[in-house]
This record gives C-alpha cells, structure tokens and sequence, in this order.
C-alpha cells in the first residue's frame, strides 16, 4: 500500500464529504423539477448525470457505500425512462428516498462511522427497496 | 530502478529490444526529473482532482480537460505521456475524443487509459477496438490507476528508482 497516495486520499475525502450535503440539495430540486413540463427533460438530465457521476466518483473517494446506494438508484432512473415514466410521482418518490438514504449514510460517515459492511444487505433490507426496484416501472403488459 | 531493468533483461535475452528500449526511456525521464505527464480528460471535476493531487504526490505533471474539445487540445499542444480518457463526458463526446486522438498524427501514439462509470463488459472490447490501450471501470482504485499508468506507459512505478 502506497502511504503517500492513502494520505492524500484521507485528506481529499473529508472535503469531498463536507460538499455532498449540496449535492444532496441540488439533486433533490432536480427531482422536485422532474414532472414541471418543458424542462422536464433537461432536469432528468441533469439528474442521471449527477447520480452517474457519484456512483463513479464516491468509491474513487473511498465511500463506497455511496457508489453502491447509487447503483439502483441509477437503475430506476434508466428503467423509469425506458417505460415513459421519468415524470412520474413514483419516480419521483423513488428519488426521494434513495436521496434520504444518501443523506443518511453521509451523516453517519460525518460521524465517523467506517464500517458499511454487507452493503447489499442494508440495501435489501430498506422497507421501500422493492417498490424502487427497476421492475417496478415495467409497464404491465 | 536501472539496475533492475538491467538484470531483467539478462534474465529473459528475448526481451532485450522491448526492455532496452524501456531503459532508455527510464534514463530520459530520471534526466528530466519528472516522471509522467497525464492528461486528465473527465467532466467530473471532483474526480479529476483526486486524482491529479494522488498523481502528484507522486512527482507527476497533470493536466486537466473538462470536455472533448479541451482534451485534444491539450494532448496536441502538451505532448501528454498518456491519457486517462472518460468517454461519458457531456454530450457522448470522449468517444469522438478517442477517435480524434487515435486519427491525430501527433496523438496517435500516446496510450488512452479509457475510464468510465459504465459496466467494463458493456465498453471494453469496443474501446479497445477504437485503440484505447485499457478500459477501467470507475469507481477506480488510485493505487491501480497509477499502477496501470506506470504499465502502459512503460515508466517504473514512483519509488522504483530508489529501491533499484
């Protein structure tokens, strides 16, 4: 393990978690902007884009317990588009939640919490993950 | 480090024009005093100053290119060793980035480390086939995306020279 580049890592990453707070912010008025008729396509844009630049950039910070949070979250965002239902209320209350887990994770790392282990396990066992599972916007044929 | 390629290529006599040629160009470098120029080429600027402060705490020169137009600006006006490419930049621009720099006589020669958010099994054979040299999946390990810079680039890994 290279301690130079650890260091720089730990250093980087508090700023980078003291900013995502922010972020949080301005995708949650992203999401609030995704049913308001002519923008609408340019805010699930701008939305995507920044659930796809976190889920990439997060675990390059170390945290990636946010990389794998933004996983299925960017798969209902695909999965909502594909169906026509990017504007929908259940996309958007699907965003929602997976923006409060964020904001909740964040806090905990903010707290010194290290230790996310079975991540895919804490993401099974939120009460709203199937109804934000990409299925659940498949139109029903 | 010299001595080290020095004693490899003893050891393996059909790896003398590769290993020689890599020598040479370690001994360049050690008399520039630095040891790679790289091209960042990412819209995500959080991401592009992770790693250029990872790649100079390493003694790197680092460049940075927020969209496709600046990327191949930079890579023919600083001769960059190598490029670390994202080919989902705004407007599916890196990969016409790529193929610019691949058709580009000056370019064309400098290895595109292509890195993306996309899964490595949807993106990695078409980049390869597009001449990207390697296709890393993001989030990204800062220790492999040096290791693999120091690969493609043929460059000892910082540090090699005072353990050589």
């Amino acid at each position: 393990m290279n301690t130079q580049i650890q260091e720089v890592l730990e250093k980087m990453r508090l700023v980078y978690l003291a900013n995502l707070p922010e972020r949080l912010d301005t995708m949650e008025s992203q999401v609030h902007k995704l049913k308001t008729g002519d923008i609408h396509t340019e805010s699930f844009e701008d939305l995507y884009r920044a659930v796809h630049t976190l889920k990439g950039t997060a675990g390059t910070y170390g945290l990636q317990i946010i990389t794998e949070i933004c996983k299925p979250f960017e798969d209902c965002l695909n999965a909502a588009h594909e169906n026509g239902m990017s504007g929908s209320e259940q996309l958007e209350n699907c965003c929602m939640h997976f923006i409060s887990l964020l904001r909740e994770v964040i806090s905990q790392l903010e707290a010194g919490e290290e230790s996310f282990m079975d991540v895919a396990a804490y993401l099974d066992d939120v009460p709203w993950s199937a109804a934000c599972s990409p299925s659940a916007f498949r139109r029903s044929s | 480090m010299f001595a080290r390629v020095l004693s490899t290529v003893a050891s393996e006599p059909h790896s003398w024009p590769d290993r020689l040629s890599n020598a040479s160009h370690c001994i360049l470098y050690i008399l520039k005093g630095i040891n790679m120029k790289v091209l960042i080429a990412d819209d995500d600027k959080d991401l592009c100053q992770l790693l250029g402060a990872v790649l100079r705490s390493q003694g790197h020169e680092v460049f940075f290119a927020f969209d496709a137009a600046q990327a191949l600006t930079l890579a023919k006006n600083q001769s960059p060793d190598i490029i670390a490419l994202d080919i989902n930049m705004p407007g599916g621009t890196g990969m016409g980035a790529l193929q610019k720099i691949k058709m580009n006589m000056k370019t064309s020669m400098i290895p595109v480390l292509v890195i993306s958010a996309n899964p490595y099994e949807q993106n990695n054979a078409t980049m390869l086939q597009m001449g990207a040299a390697e296709y890393m999946q993001k989030p990204l390990d800062s220790e492999k995306f040096c290791e693999a810079l120091y690969r493609l680039t043929g460059l000892p890994a910082a540090g090699a020279a005072a353990q050589g």
